[in-house]
Order: structure tokens, then sequence, then C-alpha cells
């Protein structure tokens, strides 16, 4: 269950105080009063101890919800100092995280949070009346008041948006408020999928201008990327387009065939684990195995994620992705979204494909700025990204003219005499583009 | 190399009390480690075989002997079959 993954996202409860309209859990009164037992998560501890004997890689414990703050604060002390205590002295190197709505924080969670040094991902979708789709009871002020809090007991935090008709227009807006108030640098922006059929879904077309092209745009300028999604795309598309290697990465969300139940387990309250914590209820299609089941050798686990595979594998020739201009980019569609929408599995083409070929074709026109921007990025940490981005910037200076690339895209790479800039032309449906 | 060193356990070589992972009995005389090795492919439209992501990991046990006679009696009868 652990042996191949590198995080355990424990969803403590599916309850949760707020009733976001996007929220992709179905029935969720249902879940009222639901809690972990500490049993059982003693239970998870010890097969995570098992199970990653002698992996010296970090294993992140993202307690998750549902509102994981509706945990009694005792019980999450408990579960803490247990982990904590028996993770060290099995060497198991680790770290904890939460995802939190705010909406429960106080000085003792703060304490709590900063004690164990869990990092705390913030939903907050934005200034304004960005929270309307959220909570409308609760007022603006009162989560400006939690980051306070935040910042006063020295927790790590950041934010994650999620991106719907409510908030669409004002992102930078919010994010330049996050930077000038908090000291946040970078955020993270998801788009929403409509699983209920309630609303608030925005297009493809518009959640690329609107939101991801932004950021490109300001990166182009300033040399500062403030969105985690774009900065994760920008660097597929350099080792796509320019290097010719497709990224084979462990990832969740965000690959071609995402982690299926492999490289994170998302486990719910009573122990059970599907291929990952985004359907909407249990399905019997999407269930791998509980936590108190035995699995020799991740057989059972295995043989899931190989029913996965061939799911999502067919998905992708009905679509045709393989030969698709985004394919070193896209995502390929959440199959979680989808098949609690339509009780299949699919993409959502009109979603997935509308962003991710606009963003491709975006880059591909922009190719040269991109590359002067990640350059001159000195906060590009992504290590194997930024030294092949940092290398090709630096071929380019440097007047490497990248020949043997350019006659395999059926591109034309020069340098500008006069002022050494490059200059890319590039052949798109019969008509020559050249940019500077 | 270092393959070989994980099966021998070269780098731990010190005494350590272990259980066998699958029925939980105390390892005193003799412990055997199994690994699977797997990584799947899928064929795409370009007419390649592609790496699929997640898919590439070495599961493994540590058991006794009497698990492990099962576990090779198991694996024998269902694929020696004519």
């Amino acid at each position: 269950m652990f042996r191949f993954s590198n995080q355990l996202i424990l969803k403590v409860t599916r309850d949760c105080n707020l009733r976001c309209e996007y929220c992709y859990i179905h029935n969720k009164d249902n879940y009222k009063g639901e809690m972990i037992d500490f049993e059982l998560y003693k239970k998870t501890i010890e097969r995570v101890i098992v199970e990653r004997r002698g992996n010296q890689e970090l294993f992140s414990i993202i307690f998750h919800g549902g509102e994981p703050t509706l945990t009694p604060k005792k019980q999450m002390i408990k579960m803490l100092t247990y982990a904590e205590k028996r993770l060290n002295e099995n060497s198991i190197n680790h770290s904890f995280g939460m995802q939190s709505n705010l909406t429960l924080i106080d000085e003792e969670w703060c304490q709590i949070l900063s004690k164990w040094n869990v990092q705390l991902g913030c939903s907050f979708d934005g200034v304004g009346d960005a929270n309307k789709k959220r909570t409308k009871t609760i007022k603006e002020k009162t989560f400006y008041n939690k980051f306070n809090l935040l910042k006063k007991f020295n927790v790590n935090f950041g934010f994650l948006m999620v991106i719907h008709e409510g908030n669409i227009n004002n992102i930078i807006e919010s994010v330049d408020f996050l930077r000038d108030n908090y000291g946040i640098e970078s955020i993270k922006a998801n788009y929403v999928e409509d699983v209920n059929g309630i609303g608030g879904e925005v297009s493809g077309e518009d959640f690329f201008n609107k939101v991801w092209k932004l950021f490109i745009d300001e990166y182009i300028k300033t040399f500062t990327l403030r969105e985690g999604n774009t900065k994760h795309l920008l660097s597929k598309f350099i080792s796509d387009y320019l290097l010719v290697s497709k990224l084979t990465e462990r990832s969740n969300c965000g690959s071609k065939i995402c982690g299926g139940g492999m490289s994170i387990v998302e486990m719910e309250a009573d122990g059970e684990f599907q291929f990952c914590g985004r359907y909407s209820e249990n399905f019997k299609a999407a269930r791998v195995e509980n936590v108190r089941d035995k699995d020799f050798l991740a057989l059972k686990q295995l043989s899931r994620y190989t029913d996965f595979i061939r799911e999502k594998h067919q998905v992708i020739l009905d679509a045709g992705c393989d030969t698709c201009i985004a394919d070193g980019i896209c995502d390929h569609g959440c199959m979680a979204f989808y098949y609690s929408k339509f009780g299949k599995w699919g993409i959502r083409t009109d979603l997935t494909c509308d962003i991710h070929k606009s963003f491709y074709k975006y880059c591909v026109i922009n190719i040269v700025e991109i590359i002067n921007a990640i350059y001159n990025d000195e906060k590009m940490e992504d290590g194997i990204a930024r030294y092949r981005l940092a290398n090709t910037a630096l071929s380019i200076k440097q007047g490497s003219h990248l020949n043997e690339l350019a006659k395999k895209y059926k591109l034309n790479l020069e340098i500008d005499k006069k002022d050494r800039r490059l200059l890319l032309i590039r052949k798109i449906d019969g008509k020559q583009e050249t940019n500077t | 190399m270092e393959f070989l060193a994980d099966m021998l356990d070269l780098q731990t070589k010190k005494e350590v009390k272990m259980n066998c992972t699958s029925c939980n009995k105390k390892l005193d005389t003799i412990k055997i480690k199994i690994k699977l090795a797997f990584s799947v492919d899928r064929f795409n439209e370009n007419g390649t075989w592609e790496n699929v992501p997640n898919s590439i990991g070495i599961p493994e046990e540590t058991i006794c002997e009497e698990c492990f006679d099962k576990f090779t009696d198991i694996i024998a009868e269902v694929f020696n079959k004519e």
C-alpha cells in the first residue's frame, strides 16, 4: 500500500463545516460526525513503517478531509505525537501537512501546527466576493484574521485557489493581495469540474486566458512565476518541445496516467482507499483495498493499478491524445471527476483539451520570451528542469543554433546578429511565422 | 552491485529483530527476501511502447521458510501447468 507512494493523504473525516458549491463529494451530510478511529490510525502508521523500512525518500502524511480541523485538538495531538514517535524510532524520513478551509483555526490550532511543523495548505478563493461559493456567512475579514494568526505563530502555510466563475476575473488581484500583506510568493490555481451539476465551472478557454496565460505573461515581463501549475506545465513544455523528452515522473494529478492509487495513497476515515481521493463516493470500480487488508508483495494493489491503466489507455486512444500537440504537458483529464459525474471512464475534452492545447500553443508562440524568463529567474529551484532550462537558455545566449532540433521540428533557430536575440521561425499550416 | 548489496543486507549485518512479513512469526533461523520487479508500458497510437508513470516498482517481503514454501508451491501450481 505504501511501498510505491511518498505520500499518505489521510482523510480523517469527510465531514465538513462548509458546503462549497463546487465540492465534488456527493451527499456530504451522510458523513456528519465521521472521524478516524485511533486504533485504525495506529494500524495505518505501523503499516507505513513496515512498508517504508529502508526507504530513504521523504514520506509525507497530509491530514485532509472533509475538514481536518473538525478533529478534536486532543485527538490531533495524540495522532501527531504517535506518528512522530514511531516514525522517528524506525528512521522513516517524514513530514506532516494539512489542507484546511481555515474557518476553525485558532491560537491552539496554530500552536499544534507550529509545534509539529505541519505545513498548512489553505483553501482560499481570493479577495472580494471570491469566497461566496464556499460560505455566505463568514466574512472576508475573518479569513485575514486567520492568516495573521498563522503568521504570528510562524506556521508554514500556502494557498490553493479553486478557480470558478465567482473569482476568475480577479485572480491576479488576489495573488497581489496575498503577496503584499502576507509575503506569499506563489499560489496554486486549480480549475473546477462541476461534478455535481450545480454550476460554477468556467470553460477551458476562459480558464487559460484569465488564469494561466496571465501568469505566463507576468513571468515573461518580471521573471517571477507566482502559480504552481503554470510552473509545472512550463517545465514539461520545455522538456517536450525543446529537449524532446517526455517526463514519466511520479505524480498523482498532472501526468498522462495519474497515480491510480500508486504514487499517492488517499485513505478514507474507515481505512478504504480508491485510485484517488477525488471520487465523489466509494465506487466499486475505483476501489483498491482497505488498510486492514493483507497484500502480499502488493499484488492486489498492482493488479488494480493495471486495471486502471487499461481503462485509461482506452480513454486516451478514444480521445486521440497520443497524437495531440499538447500530449507532453497535458494531465489527460481527471478520471475520478469524470467517473463521479458520468458513471463511466472518459475525458472532458471540452475542458482538458482546451486548456492544455491553448497553453502549449501560447508557449510555442512565446518560446523565446519564456526561455529568457527562465534564464533570468533566480528562484527556479526545480532541479532538473532548472538545469535543462538554464542549459538551453545558455546555449542560445552563446549563439548555439540548436540545428539538430531545428531540423527535426522544422524550425529555423537563428541568433540575430545585431542584438544576439534568438529568432525562431516556425512553419504552422504552411505559413511562416517569426518571433523575436 | 547495489541490488546485490541490498539483497544480501550488507548494510545491516547487525543483529536485527525481525518478524516474517507474511505470518508475523519471529525470524530466528532462516529469512528469505523476495522481490517483485515490475514495469508497465502501453502501446500508444504512434506505434511505440510508452512507459506508464508510477508503474516501476520493486515491492519486497522478508518471509520465513514455511511461507516461502507456500509461495513457491502456489506459483509452481499456477504457472507450471502445461
